[in-house]
């Protein structure tokens, strides 16, 4: 079996590359399922996630996640599963870093203006 | 609730540790409605700013979201679409992408609506144009701005 990334041979059963370190167990895992005529669990593309970060949390990161979410979709109808759900991960953790720093944000706000109020009083 | 609070909810019953999850996020966002619709954004400082806003001085896609989202629970879409006109025409296209997949499941096709590369592409090309449109100084693209 040859590594998808740098192109190394690696051990047929390898669970990683010996030399690059990508997961290539689960390329063969996608051909013995697409093999044996078995249907592959689905993929999520976060777009709900990205929009809505896009709108509400009022940073740029939202938009990355809707650029991986439109890949997770061109890769799953060219047939390309493993990429699938590698750019499925990155839409999900640019979902996360853009609710995380709104959150931040919004804790931060509230903490402050309570602080502000006891100051006052 | 803590990581392995929920670890060990989910190893006694996935269905309960879904149901808390569910509960957790409804809760939260009935509460932030509830909030929207009593005190209004555009009143005072009640609501954390934008980021991209304070920081750049420029309006980013969701400026005015909050705002749109009060005027929407008082019923006014004119005036919710006037603020941000891409918050309004996301919801209806967001109740699709929810929706879809609930019925993939009921109806066992796992294809049904599935969303082409080229119409999230074309999302995204929209919300770029929106950001850079509504930032511009003259008419018609003022009315953009929230």
């Amino acid at each position: 079996m040859y590594c998808r990334k740098c192109g190394t041979q690696n051990d047929d059963n390898a669970f990683r590359c010996v030399n690059c370190g990508e997961i290539i167990q689960q390329v063969q895992q996608v051909q013995q399922v697409q093999q044996a005529g078995g249907n592959l669990p689905s993929v999520p593309n976060y777009l709900v996630h990205a929009i809505l970060a896009t709108v509400f949390c009022c940073l740029p990161f939202g938009i990355v996640s809707i650029v991986y979410a439109a890949q997770v979709n061109s890769k799953l109808a060219a047939g390309d599963y493993a990429g699938a759900v590698d750019a499925s991960n990155k839409a999900k953790t640019w979902f996360w870093v853009s609710f995380g720093i709104g959150l931040a944000v919004t804790l931060m706000w509230f903490f402050f203006a309570f602080i502000g109020v006891m100051s006052e009083m | 609730m803590s990581g392995m609070d929920i670890d060990i909810v989910r190893w006694f019953s996935p269905n309960l540790a879904k149901g808390l999850k569910l509960l957790f996020i409804s809760g939260a966002i009935f509460t932030a409605l509830f909030a929207l619709f009593v005190f209004n954004p555009a009143d005072g400082d009640y609501y954390p700013p934008c980021l991209f806003h304070r920081l750049t001085g420029l309006y980013c896609p969701g400026c005015g979201s909050l705002r749109a989202v009060h005027q929407l629970l008082h019923g006014n879409l004119s005036a919710a679409f006037g603020l941000n006109p891409l918050m309004v025409l996301s919801l209806p296209f967001l109740g699709y992408c929810l929706i879809c997949p609930r019925v993939a499941a009921v109806t066992k096709r796992a294809s049904a609506g599935f969303i082409p590369a080229f119409w999230i592409w074309l999302i995204l090309l929209v919300i770029i144009l929106f950001w850079i449109l509504r930032n511009l100084p003259f008419y018609p693209f003022t009315s953009l701005a929230p």
